[in-house]
């Protein structure tokens, strides 16, 4: 209850430690040569601000770390930021092919490490659990296992059972796009979402840094008013940034719809590498930040993505 | 011969659902095995729990689903839960039947849904498993379901990104792998088995109107075959009301024409 919680806590006037950045000083935590684990799930709440701005900031030989991705995965490796990644799957879902990735693996450019969903699930849960690798039945028999170096053979030491073992994947930054957090780095979900936020849970517990960006920054007050709601405590966050639309053109749960013409237009300039360079000339390099990309794309059409009411 | 007339699609879908029990837990992704694990459901297989890989259990949504993230889905469940819900109930051994779709598959049912050509220097690189490779080794069953075209079967895939039999009768249990494997191969030309012997795949129907050469025609690899060829069931007028009326009304996943 809010009368005891004040008791408990003390007066008022002690500060504590505000978490929000800026979209540029929280990106700066990223480090050339890191690896990053990004949330999300396949055109699904990818902390695509941050994406963006990771480009602005000219990121490079980074390894990219996820378990479904999209158009987030296919940007970075489009600008030339990535050298490897480590995943279950990078396409467009009913759009057809990520272009950029296609490309850079068929060229060498780019390593993939190849994963199912569950191997690259329960290598972040590895990681959140400290353990530095997991067993799994996945990919024994298969293209994994002889694929994906990481990955090696062990007989359970109780039964003799044949098991794959994978090492834990625990990357220096993760980030995660969520919809609310307080200034302290407490982060909640909205209770109606699609319900992979499991993962993105897993992956900021696995990673060194962690970088939040939220629709909305609210009060230490909201948070304790439905503590339910909340994925993250703030001991695993490091910034908090407000950005709103932050995960555009990917869906944010009952808040927004994936911007399936925005999404479409991409695959148009993806298909070469000539006009994928007018996309982030545009919509990357030619904008300031996340605002002027926003004001790019138009009031109206990102009124036309938003959720109706009634599913919410 | 009864005379109603009905599509491929409709066939397929008839002849996928009679692979789900009553009181299976099966697997299911949106497309054809959506429409057959509904049709289930309303014919043999009432207490059958159909659920999303996005881990969505026995959806009844207002308007047919899209995709398996499909937010829609979410409006009228027995229990929402992530991915991440759905892949532990894989491993632990708790899902019957599982469908799959395949880019090729090989006479072992092996998948390949990873590249076109060599793994090293890929013609086609393709976007990877998915959760595909997760179904394919801890279902107990699996159902495949593709188009009956010459490319996509292969004697042999390039890359195995979901096992099937591997390289015959005893590889799976021998890698380890639980489950059965593939049972079914469901296609728009015939529905097709393994053999208990060799784990290769065998001919076990023709849909109506077509030839043994014409699928022979359409597949890389010598395929078994037992005489006499059965014919694969024609749909029920009750099936094919549900199909058309109830299940699928707009013909978003099966023609009726």
């Amino acid at each position: 209850m809010a009368t005891s919680n004040a008791s408990m806590t003390g007066s008022s006037n002690l500060v504590k430690k505000d978490k929000r950045a800026s979209l540029a000083d929280a990106v700066r935590l990223i480090e050339d040569g890191s690896t990053v684990g990004i949330g999300g799930s396949l055109i699904r709440r990818h902390p695509m601000a941050v994406i963006y701005e990771m480009i602005r900031q000219n990121k490079r030989d980074l390894t990219l770390l996820g378990w479904n991705n999209a158009v987030d995965m296919d940007l970075l490796i489009g600008a030339g930021c990535v050298k490897a990644v480590k995943t279950a799957y990078v396409g467009m879902a009913m759009l057809g092919l990520g272009h950029n990735f296609r490309r850079a693996v068929e060229s060498g450019e780019v390593k993939v490490f190849e994963h199912s969903e569950s191997t690259a699930i329960d290598a972040f849960r590895a990681g959140s659990m400290g353990w530095s690798f997991v067993p799994t039945k996945t990919p024994l028999g298969s293209g994994l296992a002889d694929h994906n170096e990481e990955i090696k053979f062990m007989d359970c030491p109780y039964t003799g059972d044949p098991y794959c073992v994978l090492p834990a994947f625990a990357p220096d930054v993760a980030i995660i796009h969520a919809h609310t957090a307080d200034a302290c780095g407490n982060v909640q979900l909205d209770s109606k979402r699609e319900l992979d936020n499991e993962v993105d849970t897993l992956i900021a517990k696995s990673a060194n840094k962690v970088i939040v960006s939220v629709e909305q920054v609210v009060s230490e007050d909201a948070i304790y008013q439905n503590p339910e709601l909340t994925i993250l405590p703030k001991f695993f966050v490091d910034c908090v940034v407000e950005i709103p639309l932050g995960a555009h053109p990917t869906a944010c749960d009952c808040r927004y719809d994936y911007d399936l013409e925005f999404l479409s237009k991409y695959q148009e300039y993806a298909k070469s590498p000539e006009t994928f360079k007018e996309f982030l000339k545009r919509y990357v390099f030619d904008v300031d930040d996340h605002y002027q990309y926003l004001d790019l794309i138009g009031l109206q059409h990102l009124f036309s993505i938003q959720r109706p009411k009634e599913i919410s | 011969m009864a005379t109603v007339e009905f599509t491929r699609e409709e066939l397929m879908a008839v002849a996928a659902a009679a692979e789900i029990r009553d009181s299976e837990v099966a697997i299911i992704g949106t497309g054809l095995p959506m429409i057959a694990s509904y049709l289930a459901k309303r014919t043999h297989a009432p207490s059958a729990s159909l659920f999303f890989e996005s881990g969505i259990i026995d959806a009844f949504p207002r308007d047919l689903a899209t995709g398996v993230g499909d937010f829609r889905l979410m409006s009228n469940c027995v229990k929402a839960s992530g991915l991440y819900y759905a892949l532990s109930l894989l491993q632990g051994g708790r899902v019957d039947l599982g469908f799959l779709g395949a880019a090729e598959v090989d006479q072992y049912g092996n998948i390949n849904s990873t590249v076109i050509g060599n793994y090293i220097k890929p013609q086609v690189r393709l976007p990877g498993s998915g959760g595909a490779n997760d179904i394919a080794s801890l279902a107990k069953r699996v159902v495949i379901i593709v188009p009956h075209q010459l490319r996509k079967f292969p004697e042999r895939v390039q890359y195995i990104t979901t096992p099937g039999h591997l390289d015959g009768v005893g590889a799976r249990e021998r890698a380890g792998l639980r489950g059965a494997g593939p049972v079914r191969v469901v296609t728009n030309l015939a529905v097709m088995g393994f053999d208990d012997e060799t784990k290769r795949m065998k001919l076990r129907s023709l849909h109506p109107g077509v030839s043994l050469d014409q699928v022979r025609e359409n597949t890389g690899f010598e395929l078994l075959v037992t005489e006499p060829i059965e014919e694969t069931p024609a749909p029920t007028p009750e099936q094919l009301k549900l199909l058309r009326e109830e299940i699928d009304p707009d013909g978003i996943y099966i023609s009726k024409k």
